[in-house]
């Protein structure tokens, strides 16, 4: 979790493997205002890398990339 | 079983991916929704059913099939990029409609004890790689050298694949999905390289020129294409994909490799068994036949070129981009 931020969103992809935690944040994406935070919580390493990609294109900015 | 190719190569890549998610701590068993694992067997199954109409998976069907101046795997091109649309709709139209089958409600195993573990997984790692030269050792000393060295090979390749998190369903999934186009742009430069490659190859009469020619134009390279297709983005893996992932830990990913071996020899053995299906699934056409060498290796370059610059194109005005 990131320290002193609070997320106005969570998504909570858990057990879930690639693409479903990528196509989950980009329908949430696409519900989020400009300047609110999602919190993504999952468990395949994928992710990790992916994830930043689709924000990068969509124009967000990635705060955390922890597991 | 423990003696054939493909299924040496398969249990290395199984075991190398296995030995190297250990050894960078990401190995965990991953356990999914139930409708995350349905998902898992269906797709595997059909993976396993468009393979044996293809007369081989992505790899064996279409990355080898094309490089080796095959129709088929022309057809199986065509068939793979229908099928990874079609899964991929129904991959957005499940998050409308059953939203609640892909929720995070799986775990990974051991939450309390997890530290531990995770600081053992290195060691662990360290003696799977070790038990296979044990295996490739007893392998040499049964005379069966080959099979050992093959198992080394499927292990290095196992570890790579995991290491890189190579994924075959992106090339044809992405354009649709996210627009991202490297998976796509690299898989089109290599079978230049390697088509270019395999006419050498085969021109100079180095090797048989049926050599990775699937009996496949077009019926079953294309549909079987459409098939696998819709299987590896409704598993979420393609064959090697699934297989590195299996050996993660996915639990999905597992029903999805052992549903496409069961389906895939299964279907084999039936469309062998009837002389009208095996007709069906077409012919076995190596291009330089009909349009000789050259102007095969023109077509497939040409192919190729086509889907990395519409891809890349595509990337920047998504053109081909289906929105949720």
């Amino acid at each position: 979790m990131v320290e002193n931020i609070t997320p106005d969103e969570t998504l909570d992809c858990r057990g879930l493997s690639c693409p479903m935690p990528l196509l989950k944040v980009k329908k949430a994406l696409k519900k989020l205002k400009p300047g609110q935070i999602l919190e993504v919580l999952g468990t395949d390493p994928g992710s990790k890398n992916d994830i930043p990609g689709l924000c990068q294109k969509a124009g967000r900015r990635v705060s955390r990339n922890g597991r | 079983v423990l003696i054939s190719t493909n299924s040496i190569l398969t249990l290395g890549l199984l075991w190398g991916a296995f030995g190297s998610a250990l050894l960078s701590k990401q190995f965990a068993i991953r356990k999914a929704p139930p409708l995350e694992l349905l998902k898992g067997c269906v797709g595997g199954t059909l993976m396993g059913i468009g393979a044996a109409m293809a007369g081989g998976c992505n790899v064996g069907g279409f990355y080898t099939a094309v490089s080796a101046l095959s129709a088929s795997g022309i057809a199986m091109m065509i068939g793979l990029l229908i099928g990874a649309y079609l899964g991929l709709r129904y991959l957005y139209w499940e998050l409308e409609h059953l939203p609640s089958g892909s929720t995070g409600s799986g775990s990974i195993s051991k939450e309390g004890k997890q530290v531990d573990w995770l600081k053992i997984e290195p060691y662990i790692g360290a003696v799977v790689f070790l038990a296979a030269f044990v295996c490739a050792g007893i392998y040499n000393r049964e005379a069966y050298t080959e099979v050992g060295g093959l198992l080394l090979c499927g292990i290095a390749f196992g570890f790579i694949i995991q290491r890189t998190r190579f994924c075959f369903v992106r090339g044809f999934r992405e354009p649709f999905m996210t627009g991202e186009s490297q998976v796509p742009r690299a898989i089109a430069i290599s079978i230049i390289v390697s088509a270019l490659g395999f006419a050498t190859l085969k021109w100079s009469g180095l090797r048989g020129e049926n050599v990775y020619v699937p009996q496949a134009f077009w019926f079953g390279g294309l549909v079987g294409g459409v098939i696998f297709g819709i299987g590896m983005v409704v598993a979420g893996g393609c064959g090697s994909g699934s297989v590195w992932r299996a050996g993660e830990g996915h639990i999905k990913l597992i029903l999805a490799v052992i549903f496409f071996a069961l389906s895939t020899s299964l279907f084999k053995a039936w469309i062998r068994s009837s002389d009208s299906l095996n007709s069906l699934m077409g012919y076995r056409i190596f291009m330089p036949d009909f349009l000789t060498y050259k102007w095969s290796l023109i077509l497939i370059i040409a192919i190729m070129l086509a889907y990395y610059i519409i891809t890349a194109w595509n990337e920047e005005t998504e053109k081909f981009v289906v929105e949720l």
